[in-house]
């Protein structure tokens, strides 16, 4: 009987365990709001223009150029191809968690999650939209580190659904500003896939910011690096017809 | 046998050099048709074969399962489907399968691969498509994450047996997921559409798109009699809508085709609340029905190029008679004077055409059997090569039928009977006291 009781305690002391163990961690949660609150610009519009390099070992250099329309306020944007002549009309619009891709050589648009590879790089689409991770991860505080010469807290994600890019993602925020510096991307085995660095932010509205240099780094690929700077920053109000399938139907011709 | 049927059959062989002259072209006609029926019944009847014995069946079901208005690729429920259409057939074989695409990675080397993913218990019908240049089924069929590869993609990453790989997946739900993969088998295959498809089992590819155990990404229905699969698929379609899932009959050859091949399936937008298994019923002439485009087009030049011979002809048979009737305006009149009527002297000119026509189409039949003999045993082409869509262990499949060769003869037959008739006409017009009096 005695044996029982004591079963059933562990048993329950574990579970109480488990269970705490999944709630997310208030420090955590507390790091990754002020982040969003930072990232996510929500106040204003903002255009600029990303610059891709893919480098990968023994091939020549891939250029992308990209004219991105973003409204975090309405969770949507609109990514225009300028450079190469290959890729150019080509672009995605996003209206909330729905992505669509228009091809101008058949002039359809194809329907996507909020999930793609902008350009078979390793920069994902969800990269240039607003941040939600609270709603789509758990979060767990995971202690301090140094990354380069910033001290940083560490923020580890597991998705709590698996319609995100990783399941797992370790998140590095630099401590003196709250902006993160590095991200981990782990598959839902657990393997390292992708390491994002985020090198340099540009503030384009009070407390609000964009960053500039950003490299993704491919941990499968050997010596695969995707380079990103962002120029031609503007928070200029952005006319409500570019963020819709027309206006990109319009840009391809 | 009236007696112009045997005087054509000697005028054939008075002047052999004009009637070779003429011949040659039904020769070289009825050949290259029969050559062209050949290679295109070849083409569609290889292809198909090899499509329903890798990645299709008589019917293919293929689908997407929406939840919440989100869309996923793959049938949920495969099961119940499973029983649904053996409670309609009791006698058909009903195989699930799991199929993806994944990159791998092996000493910094790195391509994406097909996977298929079978259940080794019941699903053998690969086993024999497949030559294992190294390792066994057994150890394959025991080892969880075992795979079987073909011999193009090991010697591309240097891989043997034993090896194991790195394989990083884009789930059906989006997230990345990733697993290892045990080389327990090196094979090659005389079926173009496993050239470079990699074996694996059904549960390992399930589990590494980190779908639950109920979902499938394709059944293939096999049937006795294939010839009704149509019938079939009709009544499937209703039989498995009595089971809660949506059933969509194709389109068109082209929907039936990316509904089982299409390695990025098209989704539309739906709203939030539908939730349903959405199944595409494809049957096999429909996911071949590409071929069938090409199969026409094939015939079309064949068909064109046979016009412009016998335009060919139809000029030689003209200027021939044009030249036989001044030479036999003796024998005309002879005729003429002895009783023939004018309808005998048509027949006979007719006669002759055709009988030549017949002699020569046969001897084209002969040499058009004669190659394609020649190719099929003497040509060998590797199936992993430009041409292997063409080929089946290594050699190219040409199917001349006895239907295709008896329709090009008579088709032949009536096209110099249609075309001998007018210019014979002017002979028969010929009074007799003309023929004997043009001669002097």
């Amino acid at each position: 009987m005695k044996w029982n009781v004591f079963v059933v305690l562990g048993l329950l002391l574990t579970f109480t365990v488990a269970q705490e163990k999944r709630e997310n961690d208030p420090r955590a949660v507390d790091i990754i709001t002020k982040m969003e609150s930072k990232l996510n610009l929500e106040g204003t519009d903002v255009t600029s223009t990303f610059s891709l390099v893919q480098r990968r070992e023994g091939e020549a250099d891939r250029v992308l150029k990209i004219r991105v329309y973003r409204r975090d306020a309405a969770k949507k944007f609109t990514l225009i191809f300028q450079y190469p002549d290959s890729e150019k009309g080509k672009g995605y619009y996003r209206d909330g968690d729905n992505l669509y891709l228009y091809l101008p050589t058949t002039r359809e648009f194809v329907f996507r999650n909020r999930k793609d590879d902008v350009g078979s790089t390793d920069v994902r689409t969800d990269l240039f939209g607003k941040l939600d991770l609270l709603s789509q991860y758990r979060v767990a505080y995971e202690g301090a580190q140094q990354v380069s010469k910033f001290d940083c807290n560490v923020v580890k994600l597991e998705a709590t659904a698996l319609d995100v890019s990783f399941p797992v993602q370790k998140w590095y925020i630099r401590k003196a500003d709250g902006l993160p510096v590095k991200v981990e991307n782990f598959s839902a085995s657990g393997t390292l896939l992708r390491t994002f660095f985020y090198i340099d932010y540009k503030e384009v509205a009070p407390g609000k910011f964009l960053f500039a240099k950003f490299m993704a780094v491919n941990n499968l690929e050997k010596n695969q690096r995707t380079f990103l700077t962002n120029d031609d920053i503007s928070g200029a109000a952005i006319p409500d017809y570019t963020f819709s399938q027309a206006y990109l139907e319009e840009q391809s011709r | 046998m009236p007696y112009y049927i045997t005087l054509a059959f000697k005028n054939v062989f008075r002047d052999p050099r004009r009637s070779i002259t003429l011949g040659i072209n039904y020769f070289f006609v009825s050949m290259l048709l029969l050559l062209v029926s050949a290679v295109t019944t070849g083409i569609k009847e290889n292809i198909t074969r090899n499509v329903i014995s890798s990645t299709a069946g008589n019917i293919t079901i293929s689908g997407e399962t929406i939840i919440g208005g989100r869309t996923y690729q793959g049938i949920k429920g495969y099961r119940q489907i499973a029983d649904a259409v053996r409670e309609q057939f009791p006698d058909a074989t009903v195989l699930a399968r799991y199929t993806l695409s994944s990159a791998v990675y092996y000493q910094n080397l790195s391509k994406r691969l097909s996977f298929i993913g079978i259940d080794v218990a019941s699903d053998t019908g690969l086993r024999g498509q497949i030559s294992l240049a190294d390792g066994e089924w057994a150890a394959f069929a025991a080892t969880e994450n075992g795979v079987l590869l073909p011999r193009v993609v090991a010697d591309y990453f240097g891989l043997k047996r034993g090896d194991e790989v790195l394989v990083s997946v884009r789930s059906r739900f989006g997230a990345f997921n990733t697993g290892t993969i045990r080389v327990t088998g090196i094979y090659t295959s005389g079926n173009y559409f496993l050239r470079e498809l990699v074996i694996s089992h059904f549960g390992f590819l399930q589990k590494l798109d980190l779908a639950d155990s109920t979902t499938a990404s394709r059944m293939y229905l096999f049937f006795r009699d294939p010839a009704k699969t149509a019938e079939y698929r009709d009544q499937l379609l209703e039989k498995i809508g009595e089971k809660g899932f949506v059933t969509i009959r194709p389109k068109s050859n082209n929907d039936a085709l990316n509904a089982v091949a299409a390695a990025s399936p098209r989704y539309r937008v739906q709203d939030s609340t539908v939730n349903q298994v959405r199944l595409t019923l494809a049957t096999a002439d429909e996911v071949t029905g590409i071929v069938s485009q090409v199969v026409t087009a094939i015939n079309s030049g064949g068909l064109f190029v046979a016009a412009i011979m016998l335009f060919i002809i139809t000029v030689s048979i003209f200027i021939n008679m044009r030249m036989i009737i001044n030479e036999r305006l003796r024998e005309i009149g002879t005729l003429r004077a002895i009783g023939a009527e004018r309808g005998d002297i048509i027949r006979l000119f007719i006669a002759e055409n055709v009988v030549l026509s017949l002699f020569f189409t046969i001897g084209g039949i002969a040499a058009a059997l004669l190659v394609t003999v020649a190719v099929t045993t003497s040509v060998t082409v590797p199936s992993d090569g430009v041409l292997g869509l063409f080929v089946n262990r290594g050699r190219f499949v040409l199917e001349p039928t006895p239907a295709a060769a008896l329709l090009i003869t008579l088709a032949l037959s009536l096209f110099t009977l249609v075309f001998s008739w007018f210019p014979a006409r002017r002979g028969g017009s010929i009074p007799p006291v003309d023929a004997l009096h043009k001669i002097a």
